[in-house]
């Protein structure tokens, strides 16, 4: 699936402020988040505050 | 020498110098002024009458070197709302009025002579009343100026523009910062209270305190790293708002649906890109200003700037969230440059730049501008508002009046104050703070946006009525409380996510005072002065019906996310039940 990424404040630096990507279909938040290398981010919006899940 | 009060009669120009009432010695700030003025203002009293006091009251621990805690209050009878107001401010006014050992300070009755202004000249056991003709007509920069010739130049200044000599509900107080630019007294009309009586600016000597008395320095010291530590580590008070500043958040409440567009349309705005935080601390690294700025001596988290053109002139300082909202996403200006040079504007004339910003929203409904004429709203503030014009009335006398003159029904006021920045259909929390916070809508009686969008303290669902109606009491608890001792309201992340925060918090007031606090306790002031703020506006007039929202919010549905604002009477209601 198209996924559009966008990152905001200083995830921004060095990497990217918006960019459509293809993932498979089972791709979950963490999954990107590990992939882009972003270190200690706050899950907003999640119930659980679990990217897995929200 | 233990801290005095202040007390000043503006009818015959005198003052008196009194002790503390044991009742009011564990009270500062908000709690100070809010007791004050439910004790000595008549609730029914006309706020530009003669019976309403102007009050001005550091927090407890203002003065100290706790970090955060240079807030100052000020209280009186809200020309705005009708109601009880309580509004806080940094720069350096709170540190210098508790290191003179000024309680507070209690400004009642009018002048006679409706002709002269008057300037106040605050010195250790001492108040001069300095006629100040040659300073009518000016605004803020201008009195900054005159008192710094005149003065030690760490002098404190409060003072009012010609928008506040004309008494309009957009006058706030304006406090001079530690770099000389201004932060305010915003909300709810002060200015024109401070107008009506005649007093052109408050001065308070800076070259004659003592530091403030700790009882338990040792203790004091331990509790001060433990609190900036917390301070320091928590992600939101550590990193994203020193880096961002306040705008951090025009990106975050755009993807949840959240920034209130074209006066309270829809929930995000496609040009939120070009005024969000990320684009301002770019410009300013590119233009050389300061990302990174205190109002007061002793913020560590710093969440102000410097702002420059970019031929790196000074536009604005202070550059807050829910201005650049107000006159972006709501008002619809994408210049960021241009949303600068008008929040300076409001600066040095002595306007609250959210409800002149959530005014000129509504001016579009009424056909006076067109949306996102950024130029033309600046020549009707510069020009129009100062000098007083019929149209400069209209908008000097805020959203409400503007809706009722206009024959809107579109009008997003609380108690008659506008509202800001997050959605109230789409952040409900925020929603249940606004319709029953005593001060009209006021994000920061009680920052529900923490836990319906930042994750912090826990995570209530904003789409959702669950839960809301307990997040808003408890943070507005909280905040009476917070806002009593004297520290910024950001501390909230921190307190709410750190078990180490409020303890040190807590054990900090106790080194001050040499008492012994609990958490309990402090959770206990913060009731008491709420429900006192509330007991007041009841006895004022402003009753369960003025504890609502816009009925346009119930029927119209807010995109991204379609919703409403679907609580009843009775559920709003609840909240009053502690
Ligand atoms: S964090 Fe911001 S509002 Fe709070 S004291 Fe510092 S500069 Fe002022």
């Amino acid at each position: 699936m198209r996924i559009l990424v966008k990152l905001f404040a200083q995830y921004r630096e060095g990497r990217f402020k918006t960019e459509y990507k293809e993932y498979p279909e089972e791709t979950t938040p963490q999954i990107i988040i590990d992939a882009l290398h972003l270190e200690e981010v706050s899950p907003l919006g999640c119930v659980d505050g679990e990217w897995e899940t929200c | 020498m233990a801290d005095l009060i202040y007390r000043v009669n503006m009818t015959n120009l005198s003052f008196k110098i009194e002790e503390v009432p044991a009742e009011w010695l564990g009270l500062g700030g908000r709690a100070l002024t809010s007791t004050i003025v439910a004790k000595e203002v008549d609730p029914e009293c006309h706020p530009l009458g003669p019976n309403n006091k102007l009050v001005f009251a550091p927090g407890l621990l203002s003065g100290t070197s706790a970090s955060n805690s240079g807030r100052n209050s000020c209280g009186a009878k809200s020309p705005l709302t009708g109601g009880i107001k309580e509004s806080n401010v940094g720069g350096t006014s709170a540190g210098i009025m508790s290191k003179l050992g000024v309680k507070a300070l209690i400004i009642e009755g009018l002048p006679k002579n409706e002709e002269m202004f008057y300037q106040l000249h605050v010195t250790k056991n001492n108040v001069e009343f300095i006629e100040v003709p040659e300073l009518v007509g000016l605004d803020n920069y201008a009195v900054l100026d005159a008192m710094a010739a005149k003065y030690d130049k760490k002098v404190a200044v409060m003072s009012i523009g010609r928008v506040g000599e004309m008494r309009m509900n957009l006058a706030n107080i304006s406090v001079k910062d530690p770099s000389g630019k201004l932060r305010s007294h915003g909300r709810g009309g002060l200015g024109a209270v401070m107008g009506s009586k005649k007093i052109k600016c408050i001065t308070v000597d800076a070259e004659n305190y003592k530091e403030v008395t700790i009882a338990d320095p040792e203790k004091f010291k331990e509790a001060s790293k433990i609190f900036t530590k917390a301070l320091q580590e928590n992600p939101i008070s550590g990193e994203g708002l020193p880096a961002f500043g306040t705008n951090v958040l025009v990106n975050i409440l755009n993807e949840a649906g959240g920034l209130p567009t074209r006066n309270f349309r829809a929930g995000n705005w496609e040009f939120a890109e070009n005024i969000c935080g990320e684009t301002m601390a770019e410009n300013i690294k590119a233009r050389g200003g300061k990302t990174t700025h205190g109002c007061h001596a002793g913020c560590v988290i710093q969440c102000s700037q410097v702002y420059n053109d970019k031929d790196g002139n000074y536009l604005t300082s202070g550059f807050e969230y829910e201005t650049i909202w107000a006159l972006g996403a709501n008002f619809g200006i994408k210049d960021l440059d241009l949303i600068a040079k008008i929040d300076g504007l409001m600066d040095d004339l002595g306007v609250d730049s959210i409800e002149t910003s959530v005014t000129l929203g509504l001016a579009v409904d009424a056909g006076i501008l067109a949306y996102g004429d950024g130029e033309k709203a600046y020549e009707l503030l510069s020009k129009d508002l100062p000098n007083g014009t019929p149209i400069g009335r209209i908008i000097g006398s805020g959203t409400h009046i503007l809706g009722k003159l206009y024959g809107l029904v579109r009008v997003p006021t609380v108690k008659g104050q506008g509202i800001p920045a997050y959605e109230p259909r789409a952040v409900k929390g925020q929603g249940i703070t606004y319709a029953t916070t005593p001060m009209g809508a006021d994000h920061t009686a009680g920052y529900a946006v923490a836990t319906n969008i930042l994750n912090s303290g826990g995570y209530v669902d904003p789409l959702k009525k669950e839960g809301q109606v307990e997040l808003a009491r408890n943070l507005q608890i909280a905040t009476a409380a917070v806002d009593s001792t004297g520290m910024c309201i950001f501390v909230a992340f921190p307190a709410l996510d750190d078990p180490k925060c409020l303890p040190a918090l807590v054990d900090m007031i106790n080194a001050r005072f040499g008492c012994n606090l609990s958490i309990d306790d402090v959770v206990n002031l913060g009731k008491t002065i709420l429900k006192r703020e509330h007991e007041f506006n009841i006895k004022a007039g402003l009753g369960k019906a003025d504890d609502r929202l816009p009925e346009f919010m119930k029927y119209e549905t807010l995109p991204p996310h379609n919703v409403v604002w679907d609580f009843s009477g009775e559920e709003i209601d609840e909240f009053w039940n502690f």
